[in-house]
């Protein structure tokens, strides 16, 4: 659905994308995650044709972005700071909308009155932050776009109505394939939505994971022998991380469940646990040493 | 969605309505605003007109054509054209300036090409339909108060040439609005690309003629004025734009309209907020502000100044502040001391310095050219070149209004005068130290502006113009004053044929009453014989002397009025009168109008006391006069008359003043030079 391969883009100074690759599919939710200034902006707005980039290919259903009028028919990107005319109702905006957007659906726009339970004659600029950010979702989700770009979306939104975003977003993805792009500062906010998961850090795609994979594949095992750790377990097990607390061995480990417990066992252990293990941790251990560089990004 | 469908239809049309509707649901405000501000100056305008007294309306009938001439006075019309099509330009795309709605519209499925066009013809609909309504509603008023001096052609006029310059102004804004990035600027740069075309012109030759001796910068000067739109503007009045002028400013608004197009599609949508959006043009720009302020400055001090030294010194802290400036405008930073940036301006300096030398040592020959004698068809000479450049109009014989004939055109075809002026030419070229030394002294009074324009083959032509000391060139303009062509040139009785004249009138000095009229066409012939002889007996001395003249000849024809004086020297017509028995009629006689006259020596006041306005002698009277320690009175008719004859209306050389006391108490003064005096004067003792 949408590829992109060795993006780059600079502004004046500094060097905002460098050689960017990902690949998104149909009806899946990629997260991405970076510090501030890591270019996931710059990222998002190529994405939505605003940004023309310097180098590399982009492409949404195998066509190119920047000026293709029907791809952006069917994309919508919610920026971090949306813009709404001065003096416009929602209702007005919703006009606008209409007009310009073929897939418009009054009737969502309507129903989903229900869910934010805002006045429709109410002047956007009036509303607070979060309020206008609701007006945003609202107007996006009525345009039924294939492809949602959204940046920081879920900022100053309370927790009521991050849950009750987040649903719309799947319920979309559920039933008509919607493809999503999401940014975030912090991961911990994509974990429960996401699919996918990109991490940018100052411009580069340091990791690109599928969330599914990544935690069915990684574990962390606790065991403990009567004896001494046998030397075999750790050649046969590469451990992505390992710590000994006492007599415990504590593992991270890659691979399937049933087989890392199977292999384990072999050895005899007197414990033998596998413990849950957060998002949080599973990348920082695959990271290794970058990890700690963007610690902040994760937890 | 019935909405959706039709914008699917207009993808990839030249407009799209979402935008279109939107932009006009937005900015209608403008469009009223417009309309009321038009409807205020010209609809009103005839009701207010409209409702004064009748007598008044007959004197006044003129003010009803003047509103349909952009009334310009006071400019409230021209000031609104200057003013609106511009602001509605800088709103229309004040979204491209500002990232977050920038990148909302672009993140729409609108290409940039057709945002473009979009907000254009939104723009040029907020802009057309006010003047075209209040164009309809002047028309239903002009027809129903049943005013006769306007009809529908001067409304139309008024409208097309309206709707041409609002169309012009907004679409050059918002083509500047695609190189700039702040709504400030592209609003300043706007009113600076319509004055460019003469400013810069004005600039440059104004510079031009700073280094470059014999540079006809009156002649150039004029040609420029009209170059930009927006000082054309201010002149509407006086006349509509030309058919060629519309075609200019059409093909320049369709021109904008493309290269607006193009910038925008390549235009990069972060750039909002930037002072240049394009990188490229970044350069381009600072150094043409800096060029542009180094120039300005260079002849603020070079007019205020008048030395070569202050110009430099301008030129220096015109670059210099326009340099600095430019790069803190553009780095958005006031850290802009960089070697780099420094090294820019060492550059930039070195490379004016280079093409200054170059202008100072004449690398083109320019002050030293002339033409090739044999090849001279014909030269222009006269003190400025507006007789060349505006031919007299040809006369209106509708116009009401009587009106005094300039000066005709001063061209020399004769072979004799061209080699006379030719001379004088080489003698200005080669005396121009001494002339820039006469010319440049601020002020100089003596300094008269030769203006030259010879005509060659192949149409082509060579201006020059000189300011010279008259007295220094003396033996080269007396031949050429003295030509029967040049007199001929001069003087409109040459060109008048006497049986169409309706009268003479002779009118003596304005402190008197004197006055003749002639009017039998046997009489206004033999006038026209004597003032032609006594034309051509003038000498240059007598042409160029500061006697006042005995009175002032005015010749009627029909509704113009051509003027020549009765100079002291004109002895045919002071015969003729004598003959005809009008003498005492048409001038100042001793006997008659005068009851004495004093005579006080004279010294020339210095400087300092030249600046003082001596406002004493205005208000002179007899008694006063006659109190003037060692005054010499004279009531002798002849020693008067000796008087009005001799005396000077300037105080140059002068060594009496003379103050004659009319009978009517009235007092002329004027001056002596103690070389022309007689005994009664050389023998009294002044104190």
């Amino acid at each position: 659905m949408i590829e992109i391969e060795n993006i780059s883009k600079g502004f004046q100074e500094t060097e905002a994308l460098k050689e960017v690759s990902l690949s998104v599919g149909r009806g899946s939710i990629y997260g991405l995650v970076g510090s501030n200034g890591a270019g996931k902006t710059t990222l998002l707005k190529i994405l939505a044709g605003i940004y023309k980039p310097d180098g590399g290919h982009l492409q949404i259903d195998s066509q190119a972005i920047f000026e293709n009028q029907p791809i952006k028919a069917r994309t919508v990107f919610i920026s971090d700071a949306p813009y709404h005319y001065p003096n416009f109702t929602i209702r007005d905006m919703a006009l606008f909308y209409s007009r310009l957007y073929s897939r418009w659906d009054q009737d969502r726009f309507e129903k989903l009155g229900n869910v934010f339970d805002i006045d429709t004659g109410r002047r956007i600029r009036t509303l607070s932050k979060g309020m206008q950010r609701q007006v945003s979702f609202w107007l996006s989700l009525s345009l039924m776009p294939d492809v949602m770009l959204l940046d920081e979306p879920l900022d100053g939104l309370d927790p009521v109505m991050r849950k009750k975003v987040k649903n719309l977003i799947i319920q979309d993805v559920a039933t008509r394939e919607m493809t999503v792009i999401i940014s975030s500062h912090n991961l911990r906010d994509l974990e429960d939505i996401c699919d996918y998961i990109g991490i940018l850090h100052q411009g580069e795609m340091l990791l690109q994971r599928d969330l599914d994979d990544l935690k069915a594949d990684v574990h962390k095992i606790q065991v403990a022998f009567s004896g001494d750790i046998p030397p075999a377990l750790l050649q046969e097990m590469p451990a992505l991380y390992q710590e000994k607390r006492g007599s415990v061995l504590i593992l991270i480990v890659r691979g399937a469940a049933e087989e890392i417990i199977t292999r384990a066992r072999s050895y005899q252990p007197a414990v033998l646990d596998i413990l849950p293990l957060t998002l949080e941790e599973i990348f920082i251990y695959e990271m290794g040493d970058k990890g700690y560089e963007i610690k902040n990004v994760l937890y | 969605m019935k909405w959706g469908i039709k914008a699917m239809k207009l993808k990839t049309s030249f407009i799209n309505q979402g935008i279109l509707r939107n932009d006009l649901k937005r900015f209608t405000w403008i469009g009223v605003t417009y309309l009321l501000l038009l409807l205020a100056s010209v609809p009103l305008k005839i009701l207010m007109w409209h409702s004064r007294e009748q007598a008044q309306q007959i004197n006044y009938i003129a003010d009803y054509i003047r509103i349909f001439q952009f009334a310009p006075y006071p400019p409230t019309q021209i000031m609104i054209f200057i003013i609106v099509p511009v602001v509605a330009g800088l709103l229309l795309f004040r979204y491209l300036q500002d990232s977050r709605s920038a990148d909302m519209a672009h993140a729409l499925p609108v290409n940039r090409g057709t945002h473009y066009s979009t907000h254009v013809t939104v723009g040029i609909i907020l802009l057309f339909v006010p003047l075209i309504i209040t164009a309809l509603v002047s028309w239903l008023l002009v027809a129903g108060l049943g005013i006769e001096t306007v009809n529908i052609t001067n409304i139309l006029n008024w409208l097309s040439n309206s709707l041409l310059i609002n169309l012009l102004f907004f679409i050059s804004t918002a083509a500047v609005g695609m190189v700039t990035g702040m709504t400030a600027l592209q609003g300043a740069l706007s009113y600076v690309l319509l004055l460019l075309p003469s400013g810069l012109s004005y600039l440059l030759l104004h510079n031009l003629n700073q280094y470059t001796y014999g540079f006809a910068l009156d002649y150039y000067a004029s040609k420029i004025d009209n170059l930009s739109p927006l000082i054309r503007l201010t002149g509407i009045s006086s006349s509509y734009l030309r058919p060629a002028e519309i075609a200019a400013y059409l093909g320049a608004s369709i021109v904008l309209f493309f290269v607006g197009r193009s910038l925008y599609r390549l235009r990069n949508s972060e750039t909002a907020g930037n002072a240049i959006s394009f990188t490229v043009l970044q350069p381009i720009f600072k150094y043409a502000v800096t060029f542009c302020f180094m120039l300005l400055i260079g002849s603020y001090f070079n007019a205020m100044q008048d030395s070569v030294a202050w110009t430099y010194f301008g030129y220096f802290i015109g670059s210099l502040l326009a340099y600095f400036l430019m790069e803190i405008l553009l780095n958005k930073s006031v850290q802009v001391f960089r070697r780099h940036q420094i090294r820019g301006y060492g550059i930039y300096a070195l490379v004016m310095v280079l093409l200054l030398g170059l202008f100072h040592f004449d690398w083109t020959g320019y002050e030293k050219r002339l033409p090739e004698i044999g090849e001279v068809a014909s030269v222009y000479m006269d003190s400025s070149f507006h007789p060349f450049i505006y031919q007299p109009a040809a006369p209106d014989s509708e116009t009401v209004y009587y009106y005094s004939e300039g000066p005709g055109k001063a061209v020399f075809t004769d072979q004799e005068n061209i080699a006379h002026i030719y001379a004088l030419h080489q003698q200005i070229i080669a005396h121009r130290e001494d002339n820039k030394k006469t010319a440049s002294s601020v002020g100089n009074r003596y300094v008269r502006q030769i203006c030259l324009a010879y005509e060659l083959p192949g149409g082509k032509h060579l201006y020059r113009q000189y300011g010279i000391d008259p007295e220094m060139y003396a033996g080269n303009l007396k031949p050429i004053y003295e030509s029967r062509e040049y007199k001929e040139l001069h003087n409109a009785i040459f060109h008048i044929n006497p049986a169409e004249v309706d009268f003479i009138e002779i009118s003596g000095h304005h402190y008197t009453n004197k006055k003749l009229r002639i009017i039998e066409p046997e009489a206004i012939a033999q006038v026209f014989s004597a003032l032609q002889a006594d034309i051509y007996d003038q000498t240059y001395e007598e042409i160029v002397g500061g006697r006042p003249s005995w009175a002032s000849v005015e010749i009627r024809v029909k509704n113009r009025v051509f003027c020549q004086d009765w100079k002291k020297s004109y002895t045919h017509l002071e015969q003729w009168l004598k003959d005809s028995g009008n003498y005492e009629q048409a001038r100042l006689m001793p006997e008659l109008d005068l009851a004495c006259a004093f005579i006080d020596k004279f010294s020339a006041p210095d400087e300092e006391e030249a600046r003082i306005p001596r406002t004493k002698e205005w208000m002179m009277d007899a008694e006063s006069l006659a109190q003037r320690p060692g005054v010499l009175k004279i009531t002798d008719p002849d020693q008067m008359e000796w008087c009005l004859r001799e005396y000077y209306g300037e105080d140059t050389e002068a060594d009496y003043q003379v103050f004659f006391v009319l009978k009517n108490s009235g007092i002329i003064s004027g001056y002596l030079k103690g070389t022309d005096a007689p005994a009664f004067i050389r023998n009294h003792s002044f104190a």
